[in-house]
Order: C-alpha cells, then sequence, then structure tokens
C-alpha cells in the first residue's frame, strides 16, 4: 500500500495540492478558521479566474482548502498545478480590504432562541451577555456549503464555544442563528440540525429564482444586531 | 402529458446535473446512474441534457396523455404496456391512454425514463434536477409530467449505445481521499478487506454502510469541499458513500473517492446490497 503514499504534492507556494478525483484537485493551506488564509484562499482563486485558466467548471472555497473542478477532456492535474504554481503571487491582505459590514437583524431568545438558557448555563454567562457577545462581534464570511446560502463564519468569541446538541434537531426552522462546536450560523432553509438555537433572523440567505442566488460571498464582515 | 398514477418507493425528474454553483452551496444532483440515463435519451434521439424521470423500486404507474416514443434504461425490470410487456434499451411507440407499469426489478433499483426532447419541465438553477431542502421535487400520485407528443419515429444520433452492465458483486473501485494516509495500515487494510452492506437509512444524499466498523481515532477535519463518490468516515468508524444530492462540502475525514462510473454502479444497489472497496492509485 506504500506505493500509494500520501498523495499530497508540495508546490512552491504556502498550499498543497492533492488529486481529489479524475476531475477534481484540492489544494490546502495550513491554517484553517484564520482570516489570512481566508483571503489568500480568495486571492489565489480570483488570480485563476482572472487567468481563465482552459477547462476550469468551478472552484469552492472552504476554510483551509479550495476544491478546482475541472473538465477532464480538457485538461488535467498536472497541468492545472503547473498553471497555479507559475500564475499564483501571493499579496498581502491589507492590499485589499473590505470595510462593508452586511448587517442581519436578529430576534434573540424566547420562541426563537429556545437553546439560549442552556447556553447561559453551560457557558456561565448571563442571557444578556450572550447576546452581548454575540451582536458586537464582527465575522469573517469564510464560505458557503453544506446547505443552499448557509454561511460559514469565522471569529465567534472564544467564550461561546459550546459542544453540539447530544441529539440534533429533526427541523430546525429557517432564518434559526445558531451556535456549536466554536462556530456560528444562520440555517438557510429548514432543515436538520444540531446546533444550539439562540434567536432568529427574516434575512433571506438563498433564493432559487435569482442568479447568483445569493447576496453573499466569501470575504464579507458580517454582523449581527438585535432588534 | 404523464400522468402519476403510482409512484413506487420514490420519483423524480433529473438531468445531468446542476453546475457552477457549488460555491453557494447548492448541490449537484443530477441522475443518480447517469450513464443509464444517458443511455436511455441516446434511444430516442435526445442530447445527453434533457431531463429523464428517474424510477427508483418497482411499483411505479403512470398513464400517457399522448403519442409518443419513449426508452427506459437502467435497473432490468419487468415493464408492462397496458398488458404487454416490453423491454428496456428499445424505443417503445406510446399511444395516448396507454399505462406503463413499472414490475420488479431483478437487478438494479433506478429505471431512466426519456421521452422525445427530454421533460419540459422549468429550470431550477439552470437544471431540471431536485434540489434537496425546501425545494424538494419529488413527485406524487396525481402529478402531471409535461412532454413533447412526437408520432414520428425519432431519429438516433448515436448508433453507438451500449447499456451499463450492471454488476453487483464486483469490488467498487475508489482513489485514496485526502485524508486516508491518517488511519493507520492496519485500519486501511481492514477498509478494503471488509463486505460491507447498505444500511436501509440510504438515498440520493448518501449510502451509509454496514459492517465491522474501524477502531482507529482519526479526527474530524475544517468543513472542507466534498463531492459525489466521497466516502467520508464517520464517528462510529463506519464509512458513509455520498451520492448525488451530497452537500457540497463536510468536516468528516475523506478516506476514498469512487470512481464516476463506479459511482453509477453503485447507484444500482439497493439497501442490503454488499459493497467491498478496491483501492486504485489515480493517474492524468
Amino acid at each position: 500500500m506504500s506505493k500509494f503514499n500520501k498523495g499530497w504534492i508540495k508546490g512552491k507556494h504556502t498550499f498543497s495540492y492533492f488529486k481529489s478525483s479524475k476531475y477534481a484537485l484540492l489544494l490546502e493551506w495550513k491554517k484553517a478558521k484564520d482570516p489570512k488564509t481566508n483571503f489568500n484562499i480568495r486571492s489565489c482563486l480570483s488570480q485563476i479566474e482572472d487567468t481563465d485558466l482552459t477547462g476550469i467548471t468551478e472552484m469552492v472555497p472552504a476554510y483551509h482548502s479550495a476544491m478546482i473542478y475541472f473538465n477532464s477532456r480538457l485538461t488535467n492535474h498536472d497541468k492545472l498545478i503547473q498553471s497555479i504554481e507559475d500564475l499564483y503571487k501571493p499579496i498581502e491582505s491589507k492590499d485589499i480590504t473590505n470595510n462593508d459590514i452586511k448587517i442581519i437583524e436578529v430576534n434573540y431568545g424566547f420562541e426563537f432562541g429556545p437553546d439560549l438558557d442552556f447556553v447561559s448555563t453551560h457557558t456561565g454567562l448571563s442571557v444578556e451577555k450572550i447576546i452581548e457577545i454575540h451582536s458586537t462581534t464582527i465575522y469573517d464570511l469564510h464560505f458557503i456549503g453544506f446547505l443552499p446560502g448557509f454561511l460559514y463564519l469565522g471569529g465567534l468569541d472564544k467564550r461561546l464555544d459550546i459542544p453540539r446538541r447530544a441529539t440534533p434537531r429533526i427541523r430546525v426552522p429557517s432564518g434559526s442563528v445558531a451556535l456549536a462546536a466554536g462556530q456560528t450560523g444562520v440555517y438557510p432553509s429548514d432543515s436538520p440540525g444540531g446546533w444550539h438555537i439562540i434567536g432568529r433572523t427574516e434575512q433571506s440567505f438563498f433564493n432559487p429564482h435569482l442568479n447568483p442566488p445569493t447576496e453573499f460571498e466569501p470575504g464579507m464582515k458580517i454582523k449581527f444586531q438585535v432588534i | 402529458m404523464i400522468e402519476i398514477l403510482r409512484t413506487g418507493s420514490h420519483m423524480c425528474i433529473v438531468d445531468r446535473g446542476r453546475f457552477g454553483l457549488r460555491k453557494y452551496g447548492v448541490p449537484t444532483s443530477g441522475s443518480m446512474d447517469q450513464a443509464s440515463a444517458a443511455v436511455a435519451n441516446s434511444i430516442v434521439g435526445n442530447d445527453m441534457s434533457a431531463a429523464v424521470l428517474e424510477l427508483y423500486m418497482p411499483g411505479h404507474q403512470l398513464k400517457f396523455h399522448c403519442d409518443t416514443y419513449i426508452a427506459l434504461s437502467g435497473a432490468r425490470t419487468q415493464l408492462q404496456l397496458d398488458n404487454r410487456n416490453i423491454y428496456t434499451d428499445s424505443i417503445i411507440k406510446i399511444t395516448k391512454g396507454q399505462v406503463l407499469s413499472v414490475g420488479s426489478m431483478t437487478k438494479g433499483c433506478r429505471l431512466y425514463l426519456a421521452t422525445y426532447q427530454g421533460i419540459q419541465t422549468a429550470e431550477f438553477l439552470k437544471s431540471k434536477s431536485p434540489l434537496t431542502g425546501s425545494y424538494d421535487r419529488s413527485l406524487h400520485k396525481g402529478d402531471q409530467i409535461k412532454i413533447l407528443n412526437h408520432p414520428q419515429f425519432p431519429v438516433q444520433k448515436n448508433s453507438n449505445i451500449v447499456p451499463i452492465k450492471i454488476e453487483l458483486q464486483k469490488e467498487i473501485t475508489a482513489y485514496p481521499g485526502p485524508e486516508w494516509h491518517k488511519l493507520s495500515k492496519g485500519d486501511q487494510k481492514k477498509i478494503l478487506s471488509t463486505t460491507y452492506m447498505i444500511d436501509y437509512k440510504s438515498d440520493r444524499m448518501g449510502y451509509r454502510l454496514n459492517g465491522t466498523a474501524i477502531k482507529g481515532d482519526i479526527e474530524e477535519i475544517f468543513s472542507s469541499p466534498v463531492m459525489p463518490g466521497t466516502i467520508q468516515l464517520l464517528p462510529s468508524g463506519l464509512p458513509l458513500i455520498l451520492m448525488r444530492d451530497c452537500q457540497t462540502t463536510g468536516g468528516y475525514p475523506r478516506i476514498l473517492q469512487v470512481t464516476e462510473s463506479d459511482i453509477n454502479q453503485l447507484s444500482q444497489r439497493r439497501p442490503g446490497d454488499e459493497v467491498n472497496f478496491q483501492l486504485r492509485l489515480i493517474d492524468n
């Protein structure tokens, strides 16, 4: 089995490559959930996009990685790796800063946040303090994944880091603002879920009748606001 | 128009899938067995992008309200048009009022029905395939599906039509996933020598597998991209194979990646069927 080795390819840049399937190439950076990594991923993908490499069909970023999907009749892993090695120029994150903050209005607690008391007991913080911490933090939108329009946000205050629910709920209502496992986010549609629900928003995160179907994109700053 | 008189386990309209939207969290979806859907489309002279009906397991009954030609491909199935036996992988002439009954599936579990120029339903984000969550488009008894009236014999564009050979015992080939190397050699060996059984909680999103769980501790990863065919290792020590409606990113270790043609093979396996994996090195 040793001939399969680890399969990771290191180039001259800060990320490594992995041939994930016949038509997918994975790029992975070292540090996850890090604003600098998130900036580097966005910068790398936008440089690839600007170069208009043959055969790329879509690129999907995540916390510390990005999948490049391609048409295997038009290109292959090695050609893509070579092109990316050549075209990518690391840039300082201060060169591009997005100061726009997208506000999401939230009804915290009561019937909208059935787990707020649980979070209070678990963290030892008062309900008021939890709401204050959650709604004064400015979050980085790292990427969209899991469900259509689900935002992966970075920057949750460590005091609000609590484990997932022991038993996931079968149905979490659309718009539920929740937290667990060091993360916070909003359920964009009714779905099963294991996070603790602390509030609800009317904000729409995904509309299948629009293209693009969401107004959110990685790199945005997000802030929750009490209404 | 096709009227649904009865559905079996599940029926939906599918095409090749929804691409270019994964960065918004939108699954690619599309036909579970892309090869069989393509064969059905070829027989009636359609482009590969035409929408077809995906019929899962037996028990469906459809009534045609126009004259047309259809083709069925995929699971080996006992089919009746009114009281006459008909067969997969051939052109079938339909006269207005006839009823198609989908009987037992002796091999495989997904059958594709192609009609002249495809099912005429509205597109949703550039595709006619289902979108999970609140946008589910499963079909039910009483639903009416728009198709084109086409009394002429269709012209096949591709004369080289080979139906897929469904092989329920064959090993499923898979490439090593990004986290494969984090498993001990012993656990890798165990996964490749275990005969798993597809669990009843399996659907278009993913197949859960039962069998001997590995005990090795391999930590969760930071959410990272996944795709149809990605095999994740669940905390229970058992693998989960992601299928066509799977999410775009996930946090369980990605131990293997099923080859494209074997995703089609897996799509023809049903709960209770066995799965063995064979490792293949990726090359260009």
